[in-house]
Parts: C-alpha cells; sequence; structure tokens
C-alpha cells in the first residue's frame, strides 16, 4: 500500500468537477492554494493498492501562465509533482483538448487522458478512433461519460496500471520551427552541463526559460541555479521572436496546435454536416439582438416565483420545527430552574434567532440550486454573452450580472454564485456590491414601513424608489472601485459559449446540497455569535426591560446618537437596526417591541416618525450591513477578513450619507 | 479584403491573419487554439453590438468583446451582402443564399448564380445596386442580407 497524489487537469467546462467527485465521493478537504485565494480542493480515494489523494487544479487552458489560475497550475506542477496527471477533455472540442495535452505530456510526468462527454459526442454523429489516437498520443487515452459513471472503472484500472509503470509513455515530438527547436537543444545541453542538475527534463526547463520572463521568474524561485542559463535563454528569446515574429509561447502553441488538427483528421470522423441543432435553435431565440434580453428577465422572474413558491411551505415547517423546539426548551428550563435570563436568552436570543436566520435556508437552498443548474445548461454563458456590454462599464464581465440579479433574491446565494466569476477582482468586486440590493427580506421591511407612512398613492412609489436607489448605488460604487483591483490583474475576457446541455439533475442536485450543507457548517458559528451578541445587546443588564434605553443597546443608541440625528434616524430605531443585523425582518419585530403600546406598531410608528424620517431610515436599512448570513459568506468565499471588514464598512458608511442626503435635502425642499 | 478589428456583422466569415499587440490577449485567444490562420464565423453579435460570438468550427463558440476584437486583424472570406461596402470592396463573387434560398431563384433567374462576379454599385439604407453582366440590378436590403458573398480581389472587367 503506498500513498500517491494525482492531479487531476482540464480546461473550463469539460465535466473535470464532476469527474473529480465520481471519484473521491464524499472524502474531499477545501483549502487555498498558498499565497493565493483561489480554492484548493483535494479528495483520497483507493486506487487499486494505492491510497491515493486527488489534487483538484483550477480550470486552464494551458500551464503558461496568464490568469492567476495558470499560475497555480504551473507552480504546483513545478514544486510538487505528482505523481500521475490525469487530463480531462471534451469529445466534442478534442481540438482544443488536445492542445492542453501535448503540452501536458510534455512535462515528463506519467499522464492519462480521460476523452470525456463521449454520449455527446456519439449523439453528434462522431466517431473517435481511440486506437489510433492512443497510438499517436503515445499515452492511454480513455472513453468516458463522468455523469454516468460509464467508463470510470477503466479510466481507474489505467491509472493504476500506468502508476505501476506497465503503460507506456511517449508523447510526440512537435516539430517546432528550426530557430526555436535550437534554441531550445542549446539552452538544453546548458542546463544538463549544469552542476548537479535539477530533476527536471532539459527541455522542458528550455521551454520554460524561453517562453515568458514570467514563466522564467517562476522557475527561478525554486530552482534558483538556473540563473546563468536564465539570462542566456532570455537573449534567445528576443532573437527567435524577431526573426518568428511572434511570441514563443504563441509560437509553441501554434505548433501544438497544429499537431492536434493532424490528430483529428487521423483518428475522427464526422457524420457529414451537422444539421442545425437544438442548441442552435434555442440560441437565435435566447441570444437573439432584441428577444434575447426580455426573454432574460422572463425566464429570471419565473425562476423567482418559482423560488418563492417552493419555498414558502418548507419556511413554513421549519419555523414550526423552531417554534416546537422554543415551547420544549422553555418547559425544560422551568423544569431545570434555569436562571431566567439564561432561559431567557436560550429561548428568545439563540433559538428564535437561529430560526429566524435559518428560515430563509429553503430560499438559499433553492436559489442556489437554481444557479447551479442554469449554469449547468450553459445559460449563465448567454446571459453574460447578453449584459456583458453594461457590466463592462464597471469592469466586471456579464456573469457578474446574474449574480447581482440573484441578489435581489436573497445575498446569500447569489455570493455563492460568485464562485463561477472568472477572476479574483470580478468575485469581490460583486461580492462587494450584492449586499447593496433589495433582496426579499428588505422588500418585507419596505413595504410594510411604506404603507405605514405614506398615502395609499404614495407608498408604491416609494418601493420603487428603493430599487431606484439600489441600482444606482450599485452602479456608482462599480464605478467608483473602477481603478481599484481585487488581488488579480484584469484579464482579457474571452470565454466559451458551451452548447446547451440538459443538467445531470441528481448529480447538480446532490452538489448544490452539499455547497449549501457546507456553508451551514461554516457560517454557523458566525450566525450564533451574531445572534448571541444582538441578544446581548438590547437584553443586558437583566433588570430593565428588554430593548429599553436602558438596555447596553439603548445606551449604544443614545450615545450614538449625534451621528444617527443628522439622518433623523431615533435612539429606538439605532437599536432596531442592530436587531436587523440578525435578519432584516427582525428589524420589524424590534421596531413592535421598542415602540409597541396600546396603538400597535402601525400607530405608534405613523405617530412618531414622520414620512422623512422613515424615508431614510428606510433607506439605511437597504444600504448597511444586510445581515449575519450574508457576513458569513463573504468571510466563506472571499477567505478573506479584509473584504468582510470593508463590506461592513462600506454598507455603514454609504448608508450614513445616502440617508443623510435623503434627509437633509429632504428639509431643505421643505420636506418633514 | 484585409480588415483590423472584427466587425459586428452577422454570418461574416473570415480567417485570422494575426493576433494584435495586446500581448494578454493574443497568449489568451493562441492558448485556446485561435491562432493565425483559423477560420472563424461571427454566428452572434451581443444586444448592443458588442460583445461577439464566434463560431470556431465543430459547433464550438467563443465570446470576445469588443475592444479585444478591434485587435484582431482579419482576412474576411465571406458576408452577407447587405453589409458589403463599396469603399472597402468593388467586385464580389456570389457564394449563395444564406438559410432559407426563398428569393434565390429570382436573382438565379437573372443569372446572378453561384460563382457570378459583379461589381458593388451602391449600397443605400434600404437597397443595394449592383452591377452585372452591363444590367444595374437592385436588392431591397432584406434580400440582400441572405445572400453570401464573397470579396473578390479581380476587377470585374478583367474576367
Amino acid at each position: 500500500m503506498s500513498d500517491i497524489t494525482i492531479a487531476i487537469i482540464a480546461a473550463p467546462n469539460v465535466g473535470k468537477t464532476t469527474l473529480f467527485n465520481r471519484l473521491t465521493g464524499a472524502h474531499q478537504t477545501v483549502g487555498n492554494w498558498g499565497g493565493v485565494t483561489i480554492e484548493k480542493r483535494s479528495g483520497r480515494f483507493r486506487l487499486e493498492d494505492f491510497n491515493a489523494t486527488l489534487v483538484d487544479l483550477p480550470g486552464t487552458y494551458s500551464v503558461s501562465p496568464t490568469s492567476a489560475e495558470e499560475h497555480v497550475v504551473q507552480g504546483y506542477l513545478q514544486e510538487t509533482p505528482p505523481e500521475l496527471l490525469l487530463t480531462v477533455v471534451d469529445a466534442g472540442n478534442l481540438y482544443r483538448g488536445l492542445g492542453l495535452v501535448l503540452q501536458l505530456a510534455h512535462m515528463g510526468l506519467p499522464i492519462v487522458v480521460a476523452v470525456n462527454m463521449m454520449d455527446e459526442a456519439r449523439r453528434q454523429g462522431m466517431d473517435i478512433d481511440f486506437t489510433t489516437l492512443q497510438e499517436h498520443l503515445g499515452v492511454p487515452v480513455v472513453p468516458i461519460v463522468a455523469t454516468t459513471g460509464e467508463g470510470v472503472a477503466q479510466l481507474q484500472a489505467t491509472m493504476a496500471q500506468t502508476l505501476r509503470g506497465e503503460l507506456p509513455q511517449h508523447p510526440p515530438r512537435l516539430s517546432l520551427p528550426a530557430v526555436l527547436e535550437e534554441a531550445i537543444t542549446d539552452i538544453a545541453r546548458q542546463v544538463g552541463e549544469l552542476e548537479g542538475g535539477c530533476g527536471l527534463d532539459g527541455n522542458l526547463i528550455a521551454t520554460r526559460l524561453l517562453e515568458s520572463d514570467q514563466s522564467s521568474q517562476n522557475l527561478l524561485k525554486s530552482h534558483p541555479q538556473l540563473k546563468v542559463v536564465a539570462e542566456k535563454a532570455a537573449c534567445y528569446r528576443q532573437e527567435v521572436e524577431e526573426r518568428l515574429g511572434t511570441d514563443v509561447s504563441t509560437a509553441c502553441a501554434q505548433c501544438r496546435f497544429n499537431a492536434a488538427r493532424g490528430l483529428l483528421a487521423e483518428t475522427t470522423r464526422q457524420e457529414a454536416e451537422l444539421p442545425s441543432g437544438l442548441s442552435e435553435r434555442l440560441d437565435s431565440v435566447l441570444l437573439h439582438r432584441w428577444l434575447g434580453l426580455p426573454m432574460f428577465f422572463l425566464i429570471m422572474f419565473l425562476l423567482f416565483q418559482a423560488v418563492f413558491l417552493l419555498a414558502a411551505p418548507l419556511q413554513g415547517w421549519l419555523g414550526d420545527g423552531f417554534a416546537w423546539l422554543q415551547g420544549h426548551v422553555e418547559s425544560w428550563a422551568v423544569a431545570w430552574q434555569f436562571p431566567a435570563a439564561l432561559s431567557d436568552f436560550l429561548v428568545h436570543g439563540l433559538i428564535e434567532g437561529v430560526g429566524v436566520v435559518m428560515s430563509f435556508f429553503p430560499v438559499i437552498a433553492l436559489f442556489f440550486i437554481f444557479i447551479s443548474l442554469i449554469e449547468d445548461t450553459g445559460y449563465i454563458a448567454r446571459a453574460a454573452f447578453l449584459m456583458d456590454r453594461v457590466m463592462h462599464l464597471v469592469r466586471l464581465d456579464g456573469k457578474a450580472f446574474v449574480s447581482l440579479l440573484f441578489g435581489y433574491g436573497c445575498n446569500v446565494p447569489a455570493i455563492m454564485g460568485t464562485r463561477i466569476l472568472s477572476s479574483r477582482h470580478n468575485r469581490v468586486l460583486t461580492m462587494l456590491l450584492v449586499p447593496f440590493s433589495v433582496c426579499s427580506a428588505r422588500l418585507q421591511v419596505f413595504l410594510f414601513l411604506a404603507t405605514v407612512l405614506f398615502a395609499p398613492s404614495v407608498a408604491p412609489w416609494v418601493v420603487f424608489g428603493m430599487y431606484v436607489v439600489s441600482f444606482a448605488l450599485i452602479f456608482l460604487v462599480g464605478l467608483v472601485m473602477r481603478p481599484f483591483r481585487f488581488g488579480s490583474e484584469p484579464e482579457p475576457f474571452v470565454m466559451e459559449l458551451p452548447p446547451f446541455r440538459p443538467p445531470a439533475f441528481g448529480i447538480t442536485l446532490h452538489r448544490a446540497w452539499r455547497e449549501v450543507r457546507d456553508f451551514l457548517k461554516q457560517a454557523a458559528t458566525l450566525i450564533v455569535l451574531g445572534v448571541t451578541a444582538v441578544w446581548a445587546l438590547t437584553h443586558l443588564p437583566t433588570d430593565v426591560p428588554p430593548g429599553s434605553i436602558e438596555t447596553w443597546a439603548g445606551q449604544l443608541g443614545s450615545s450614538l446618537s449625534p451621528i444617527f440625528e443628522p439622518l433623523g434616524i431615533h435612539w429606538q430605531e439605532t437599536v432596531a437596526l442592530m436587531f436587523g443585523l440578525v435578519a432584516k425582518e427582525v428589524l420589524l419585530g424590534a421596531l413592535a417591541i421598542l415602540y409597541g403600546g396600546e396603538a400597535g406598531l402601525e400607530g405608534a410608528l405613523a405617530a412618531g416618525v414622520t414620512p422623512l424620517e422613515g424615508l431614510s431610515f428606510m433607506v439605511f436599512a437597504l444600504v448597511y450591513t444586510p445581515c449575519v448570513a450574508t457576513l458569513a459568506v463573504i468571510r466563506n468565499e472571499s477567505r478573506s477578513w479584509r473584504v468582510t471588514l470593508l463590506s461592513v464598512a462600506l454598507g455603514l458608511s454609504l448608508g450614513w450619507v445616502a440617508s443623510f442626503m435623503v434627509y437633509q435635502g429632504g428639509l431643505l425642499l421643505g420636506f418633514h | 479584403m484585409t480588415i483590423t478589428g472584427l466587425p459586428a456583422i452577422p454570418n461574416l466569415e473570415c480567417r485570422i491573419l494575426s493576433l494584435g499587440g495586446d500581448r494578454a490577449l493574443a497568449h489568451r485567444l493562441a492558448q485556446m487554439g485561435l491562432l493565425p490562420d483559423t477560420a472563424i464565423t461571427i454566428t452572434r453579435v451581443g444586444p448592443l453590438g458588442d460583445p461577439l460570438a464566434l463560431g470556431v468550427g465543430g459547433g464550438q463558440q467563443v465570446i470576445l468583446r469588443g475592444s479585444e476584437a478591434r485587435q484582431v486583424q482579419c482576412h474576411v472570406t465571406a458576408l452577407p451582402l447587405s453589409a458589403a461596402r463599396r469603399d472597402q470592396q468593388t467586385t464580389y463573387r456570389i457564394r449563395g443564399p444564406r438559410g432559407r434560398a426563398a428569393g434565390f431563384g429570382k436573382l438565379a433567374a437573372r443569372g446572378l448564380e453561384r460563382g457570378a462576379l459583379f461589381e458593388l454599385l451602391s449600397e443605400k439604407p434600404c437597397t443595394v445596386q449592383l452591377l452585372f453582366n452591363d444590367v444595374t440590378i437592385t436588392l431591397r436590403r432584406g434580400e440582400a442580407e441572405h445572400l453570401m458573398v464573397e470579396p473578390c480581389e479581380v476587377p470585374a472587367d478583367s474576367v
């Protein structure tokens, strides 16, 4: 029994994650790649007589670094070479896949190629001659269907054989332009003459050093003894680039893809011309120049409706469950003679607070499942295509729009959804923008306050105004953030538009469920802490009425009044805003306690708060920190406290500024 | 016909000549297999004329932003007649109808068959005028949209 490491590597959209999950099952761990906040996922599984650790490398088109992901991949392969490389390629797009395989095959590591999505290729009438392909590539090739598991057993057997060295590895020699070939040979010779060597293939090192400055720097970090050769290589690079009229990495790519094209011509047969497929017909409507956007908004509208329709009964059951639990804990507390404060904390603080947060769980889970499903079909890429021009104004790409839009349902799944965005910068910026959306919880607060404080003819416009403020804020903050960079340099926006595929329901549901469960596990601490803190603030010391001005929250509220007075927000509302950190609809409950009396909340509010003050309060409630669940998910997804704190700071400061403008502006215009 | 920048013309077919000066972009395109000499089709254009979806063969499509598409230099091999411009090229060769063949019969009756060379006289908002066999033919824009033509470097009178 020996421990070995296998790295799985593939271009985006070829089913790498599906295969990874199929091989490792539930035995996965998630972490970060050293120095960067790109998720590192690894899993363990038994491969005949090996204890295999499978490392999921980020999706990449090549191992020449342009993006942060490619940097990670190159660094990993150089510093901790695995025992085996498992490459996944899409049978429907062998050309691009083989381009990557040919590059990997020259890294000197044992490699197995899995050709995925064979079912789709067969449906399209594609015929691949695997015997010839394997012969020409010189490495094992196995056809699979990761979604159904077809061919995976064969793949495992091949991997084990390769690990035992029973299968030959002799990748083809690529024919390079003479001037490049000479440069590589000469540099490889110099590397060979180096004292001690460095354990890597000479040709590989030569290619790395020649390719680009960045690539060369990367290599020098782990192999400083190559410094002299690297300087020679830089001179060669200049000469080669001048003679070829193109840079070395493009020239290498050209050679690889020429070879790939040759291989394809020899090994695949496509039955005649493809008739215009279903995917194309769908696209002619969904990507139509004028119809595309209305169709997109219609689909999103239906999706929102479906989520809330399905979530309502589930939320009811969860609420009943927590009420039942509350009742029981209360009676136990009496039976076991708990101190009053403790039982109050358990029942009305912890269980109620967690219950409120959890009542959103069905919405979060359903949204996330729906996002995963439409991501699988390929529609998100279409939405990105439709919205890209607009989003480009704030230096985001079209995909970010989908996340922002989901924020109007619930911020948590919207932020979880940012992981499909293409760069760290896009992910972080979108995470910072999502909390400014009018989520369903905030909408409830606005609907209630607008009805109470404004005339029936005005109220709908007030709620509509909240949406306008929200859109404007997202856009303005996006514009202000334009010069900032979060974690990565901007990358050229080149995205694949995958063909429409029916989603694999079982697999998607399973995956989405696991993600949501992981979120709960990781967010649980923060949610409990948040709920406890709010309870403590509003209920301590124990000898005063909860939420009154004598409590810590009340004192904090009144001591904060110099800050909130210019916004027309009274101390009671300040306390309610603190409650609102648990979840936005708790705001209403808190207001009810604070303003409660014979007249009820409606009467008390209408009497105590002017419309302008109410408007200012609503604007603040829109902009400031959404809720503990959102903060928890920002922390989980960004893997950075700095981003989380930045989000809080942005929300509070912008909320103050926006409310100040509304209230003082309103006063100046003669409203009150 | 060589142009710099992929145009926002659906159904235009071209061959990439160079990936342009932006190193990061050129590198990314090269790693995805979009290299000089690759034949591409502009399959779709975004609602605001940006981005472009490029067909790269085998039913595969890649999205490229307008600002990035402007860097790429290409050789136009075919385009809808409605998008042809006299100031870019005067002589074109008829490739045939695109999609529904309706209306092509009428043209074929006047001798405008596959492979026929003609001179583009003018392109107006609603009509396209062309000179074929010394006869001036006027096509409606709708008809011109469905007729694919190939820019032809040989002047018509030398044939």
